[in-house]
């Protein structure tokens, strides 16, 4: 495994809902929450693409950095404890995990072919994590996908309009999900979730 | 707020019916205290108040009565609760009464027994179909007349304040959606359940079991009501079914997609906190049972409208569900069955029925012996053929009916009673079966309209399908639950079907219409009458849909749910033709009228359109920002400074200050919005070339180079700077409005154009905040704001790009400038944007840096002559423009064939231009007309338009614009005129050069 060698700036990264979360319970709350929500941040997030279907040379590469393989099923995910690898279009994923190194330039640094493009979307992705017995519930608000856990099963993902916005929505757990969108529209997107929540009642965190 | 003490629900029955007589509620109805219980509607609770009058008809005026007791209700519609929560036109039979309730009746005036309107009834002849557009339309003053003629025809009002409840929506999922929790619905829910697929029942009420709720029919010897429980309870059991109550399915839709109105908060007062009004469901389902059942036709003679006659399904229901007499004595006229049973549970419930009435000559012994046990008088062979009474029925006429029920005899008999309840026969609810694409056909056997050829995968059963009896519709559902579950894979499982203790049916024989004289009633809402019908005949009219908008028969809120059929029926016989020839009007979405609260959800006001933020808002914010939508996008337009109001002179003063500040300093202008596109593979150069006008080969690493993109027909796209990072990597910027099309141009192009290429493409808008600082100081801020770099000419020449770093921020710096001065544009990683903007601000403070806004910026560009949306308006090409030496003619490009076209090369097409108020002073609204002669004859010869003006000008103390005219540079020195009639402005205007400020490019170098 290669790591460690990559730095990060110094200086703290500013999400866009820096200062924009009340932590809290709130809405409907007469019992426990049905919904949880927080933000995944800082993240590191980079899009993969190759021309052709992955050769072995590639599978290997992922297999030495991740310790596991990047998911060939459409709309599927793979995952560690640390890192997610989303399938997201035909040769073309994202490598999703907590920020605590420069994954572009490792990525890079181990793919050398120019076949392969290698984008760093780590600051164009705002991500917030929604958890609670209702949160298939609150997605069908949002989304008109099939929720249903005999259906969208854990590992599953999907790229479509949630509350009229474009977001990559995964499932990581039974009731837990990320949202990812792009990040101009995380605070409408976080205002539109906690509306949804209201009834079920939700925290905040 | 109402005294729960109870003497006035006179009509109210000692015992029975679904109601909590231990809780009383009070309401009411025009103003007037009234009470009811827990599980009445506000139609029950009213005529327990021995309510009888509820409205004025539609265009007569005439006196009207509750006559249904469900969503068919033409006559009952009320304004519902008061202020900003005022709901008109609403069915007093559908409201679930709550505490505090306060309903008004509608389109009356003064008050509903006073209604000075009602002098429509005495020139009723007058108003016959068509005879507004008959006697007005073409008479000068339209206008004038259709105030008035709206005011006198019409329903309730809408409040104009801010609903203060909100909306939602929802989606969801099945395997078998069942619209409709009667017997059928229920029968379906059963057997699909057991076998495990998913299953969604939705019922408009909150009492699952339709008809079975009221009538007082048997299901294996035990009442219905134990049947409807032990199936629910068995339901709720199946983690599989989803129960869905006071949901009603308003329009279904291709895919078999099912549109619901759940009535989340409407039987509350206001909602509990926390909680929707309404929520719109979209439901998607592999297979839909349609359960919807039918609905009971009223019989077509003579004052057929009065208050006192209603529906006999709605008599029954009224005195079985909700304990109520809806008549002292009764009188019951059918054609069908119905009748029979209508009168045997009134009779039982105490209520004097003193005939039934049946056109029919035959009755099976089963009612006879019935009636003969209740003393109920038994009238075969008759009609009744006319009614008395006014503001509530008194009595009515009874004739022997000739057999081809032609003709009645001349000697009538009078029947005193306040209640007429009638049954046509029913029809199938087919509505849903129409929305999905069906056509109905005729069941003469049951004299109705019943579902055809299937379209989708809708299947109608039981009362939808036009199969009455009780077991037909628990066998059609249990059958059809079964036959789709299997069809989807799941298991066959056993199960039962229950026995009912139904009498045999005497068949129903079709009457359409009674003769006789007076205004007899089809259509009841819209007071369309059998007359109306014959007239449209008479001139000419023969589809029924012709028919439907001449007369307006089956429009209004209940869409004809009791009219169409005999409407239809009625111009069958006038044709002389069969009805199935004649055929029915479809029905549309929605079923029953709809709010448009539920459509909209929450996506109303700010939330109507999504809010996209730059990563530098707070800054922007923070600092006096007046923001402005672009696109989604909220950007700075100026910046306001220590409390400024913002006025039009503060902002001319904020515009001033900034445009000043950079020309004369420093300025930065957050440009995060402009469109990014990372670009990489072996192929990208010639990509580039391909889907740019100029040529692209041979840029160097390390620089940017402006681009030309057209459309396929020779219209330019869109303009923008790309940078070659590496030998395989470029950075592309499009403008803010077109960032999402151009990408999906692009990826079109690769995919289908030139799949062979070597390409990927990604967004990058977001990745980078994007700063552009400029002016003379613009280096020198810059050059104390990075580490260890040297930005000197050599080393960061025009059009150089360069990767630096910032507190060990990385950033790449490109030397582009839009407004002319020396610039540079800073992209750094998203989430440093607002520190690395702080950074720079902060550096700069001792040059006098100034952010500036969109308005400075687009002064500037001005200024410069630089085109932009308003010039790149999807009607001009690079030659008109300007643009001529960006157009390669060593390669071939996309857009490259058609710039040839004679259109295209018409010398007079207009062209680019700067324009300036020949006052000095004149404001130059964009859009406005160039004409040569502002007094020219009309049609005015139109020169060309004004495409972008900035009013003021800091820097050249005067308005400029930019337009676009028949002869461009060659009118240079001519006067024309810029008109715009719309604001009544003409003014006089100086063609010039479009570069106005620096036109040697030499403030580039700073």
């Amino acid at each position: 495994m290669v790591d460690k060698d990559y730095n990060l700036p110094s200086i703290k990264r500013q999400s866009a809902l820096d200062g924009q979360i009340e932590s809290g319970r709130f809405g409907n709350c007469k019992t426990e929450p049905g919904i949880f929500i927080e933000e995944n941040h800082p993240l590191s997030i980079v899009q993969l693409e190759t021309r052709e279907p992955p050769q072995k040379d590639f599978l290997n590469v992922i297999q030495n950095l991740f310790n596991f393989d990047v998911p060939l099923a459409p709309n599927t995910s793979k995952a560690s404890d640390k890192t997610r690898i989303i399938w997201t279009g035909p040769n073309r994923w994202l490598i999703v995990e907590p920020e605590t190194r420069d994954l572009t330039s490792l990525i890079k640094s181990q793919i050398k072919e120019t076949s392969f493009s290698i984008v760093d979307l780590s600051h164009a992705r705002s991500s917030i994590g929604i958890d609670g017995f209702m949160t298939r519930d609150l997605l069908l608000k949002g989304a008109a996908i099939d929720f249903h856990p005999e259906v969208f099963l854990v590992d599953h993902c999907v790229q479509t309009t949630f509350f009229n916005l474009s977001a990559l929505i995964c499932c990581l757990d039974e009731n837990r999900f990320n949202i990812f969108i792009a990040r101009g529209f995380a605070l409408d997107l976080w205002q539109k979730v906690q509306e949804a929540a209201e009834e079920f009642g939700y925290e905040t965190l | 707020m109402f005294s729960k003490k109870n003497k006035q629900q006179i009509r109210r029955l000692s015992s029975g019916g679904l109601i909590d007589r231990s809780k009383p509620i009070g309401f009411k109805f025009d103003g007037k205290p009234l009470m009811g219980y827990v599980g009445d509607t506000l139609a029950s609770a009213l005529l327990a108040n021995n309510v009888k009058l509820v409205g004025r008809s539609f265009k007569y005026h005439r006196p009207r009565g509750i006559y249904t007791a469900g969503t068919e209700e033409p006559n009952a519609l009320v304004a519902l609760r008061t202020d900003a929560r005022t709901e008109p036109n609403t069915r007093a039979t559908n409201i679930e009464l709550f505490d505090g309730l306060e309903a008004k009746s509608q389109n009356r005036w003064p008050n509903l027994f006073l209604d000075v309107m009602q002098i429509n009834n005495l020139a009723g002849p007058l108003f016959t179909a068509g005879f507004y557009y008959k006697t007005f339309m073409g008479m000068p003053g339209w206008h004038f007349y259709e105030y008035f003629i709206r005011k006198a025809a019409g329903m309730g009002s809408t409040e104009l304040e801010r609903d203060p409840d909100t909306y939602d929506k929802k989606n969801a999922f099945c395997d078998i959606l069942i619209i409709g929790g009667g017997p059928t619905g229920l029968s379906a829910a059963l057997s699909a359940g057991r076998t495990g697929a998913r299953v969604l029942i939705i019922d408009s009420s909150k009492l699952l079991g339709g008809q079975l709720i009221w009538e007082l029919d048997q299901i294996d010897d035990k009442p219905a009501l134990q049947w409807i429980e032990s199936a629910l309870k068995e339901l709720n059991e199946m983690k599989n079914v989803t129960i869905a109550r006071r949901t009603t399915a308003f329009g279904y839709y291709d895919s078999n997609v099912v549109n619901a109105i759940e009535s989340v908060s409407d039987h509350l007062p206001t909602p509990e906190p926390h909680t929707v009004r309404q929520r719109l469901w979209q439901i998607r389902a592999q297979k839909v049972i349609i359960a919807t059942g039918a609905t009971e036709r009223p019989l077509v003679f003579s004052n057929n409208d009065r208050p006192g006659i209603m529906l006999a399904s709605a008599a029954r229901r009224y005195a079985n569900q909700f304990a109520v007499k809806p008549g002292n004595r009764a009188v019951i006229f059918a054609n069908n069955d119905d009748g029979y049973k209508t009168a045997v549970n009134l009779a039982e419930k105490g209520i004097d029925v003193r005939a039934v009435v049946d056109s029919r000559t035959y009755v099976n012994e089963f009612w006879k012996t019935k009636l003969d046990e209740l003393g109920v008088e038994l009238i075969l062979g008759s009609a009744v053929i006319n009614t008395h009474g006014h503001f509530g029925l008194t009595g009515v006429d009874i004739a022997s009916l000739s057999s081809d029920q032609k003709s009645t005899s001349s000697q009538s008999t009078f029947i005193s009673a306040d209640l007429l309840a009638i049954s046509g026969g029913w029809s199938p609810n087919v509505h849903l079966y129409c929305h999905a694409g069906g056509r109905p056909q005729y069941e003469a056997s049951i004299a109705a309209f019943v579902p055809g050829l299937r379209s989708q995968s809708e299947y109608p059963a039981g009362a939808s399908n036009g199969a009455f009896s009780l077991i037909d519709c628990i066998t059609e559902g249990t059958n059809c639950g079964i036959q789709l579950a299997t069809e989807l894979g799941f298991s066959k499982t056993i199960f039962s079907i229950p026995q009912t203790d139904e009498p045999s049916v005497t068949p129903i024989k079709a009457l359409w219409r009674i003769p006789g004289k007076g205004k007899k009633f089809v259509d009841i809402q819209d007071d369309v009458t059998e007359s109306d019908i014959k007239l449209a005949h008479q001139e000419g009219y023969i589809s029924v849909e012709h028919l439907k908008r001449y007369t307006t028969l089956g429009m209004g809120t209940d869409q004809g749910k009791t009219s169409n059929m005999n409407g239809h029926a009625i111009m069958a016989e006038e044709r002389g033709e069969a009805i199935e020839t004649v055929g029915t009007t479809m029905f549309r979405p929605p079923y029953i009228p709809i709010a448009m609260g539920p459509l909209a959800g929450r996506d109303i006001g700010q939330s109507y359109s999504a809010k996209r933020k730059s990563a530098i808002h707070n800054w922007h914010h923070e600092n006096g920002a007046i923001f402005i939508d672009a696109g989604q996008w909220l950007r700075p337009q100026y910046y306001l400074r220590n409390g400024e109001a913002n006025t039009t002179q503060n902002m001319d003063l904020a515009i001033t200050r900034e445009v000043k500040g950079t020309r004369g300093n420093v300025g930065m202008v957050d440009v995060s919005t402009l469109g990014k596109i990372d670009i990489q593979g072996a192929d990208s150069s010639e990509f580039l070339n391909r889907i740019y006008t100029n040529g692209w080969t041979k840029l160097a690493i390390g620089k940017a180079r402006y681009g030309l993109m057209l459309r396929e027909d020779g219209i330019v796209f869109d303009d923008g700077t790309t940078s070659r990072l590496s030998e395989h990597h470029y950075f592309m910027t499009t403008t803010t409005s077109n960032a999402a099309s151009v990408l999906s141009h692009m990826e079109y192009c690769l995919q289908v154009h030139w799949p062979d290429l070597d390409v990927k493409i990604s967004s990058i808008t977001e990745q980078w905040a994007a700063m552009a600082i400029a002016g003379p100081k613009s280096r020198d801020v810059l050059q104390k704001t990075i580490d260890e770099e040297d930005l000197s000419d050599e080393t960061l020449p025009f059009m150089g790009v360069k990767q630096i770093s910032i507190d060990g921020i990385p950033a790449l710096i490109f030397r582009i400038s839009f407004s002319g001065e020396l610039a540079y544009e800073v992209n750094v990683p998203a989430d440093y944007g607002e520190y690395v903007w702080r950074r720079i601000m902060e550096k700069g403070t001792t040059d006098n840096i100034i952010p500036y806004g969109t308005e400075a910026m687009a002064i500037m560009r001005i200024e410069k002559g630089h085109v932009a949306g308003g010039e790149l308006d999807g009607r001009t090409t690079p030659d008109d423009l300007g643009m001529n030496k960006l157009i390669s003619s060593k390669k071939e490009f996309i857009g490259r064939r058609l710039l040839q076209r004679d259109g295209f090369l018409d010398p007079k097409r207009p062209k680019l231009v700067g324009l300036i108020p020949t006052d000095g002073k004149s404001r130059i609204r964009t859009g406005s007309i160039l004409v040569k002669d502002p007094n020219a004859s009309l049609p005015m010869p139109k020169l060309g338009h004004v495409s972008s003006g900035a009013y003021l000008s800091p820097t050249l103390k005067h308005p400029i614009s930019l337009g676009l005219i028949t002869g461009g540079s060659k009118r240079i020195g001519e006067t024309v005129w810029a008109t715009s009639p719309l604001h009544g402005e003409i003014n006089e205007v100086k063609i010039v050069d479009p570069v106005f400020y620096d036109k040697q490019g030499e403030r580039l170098n700073g």
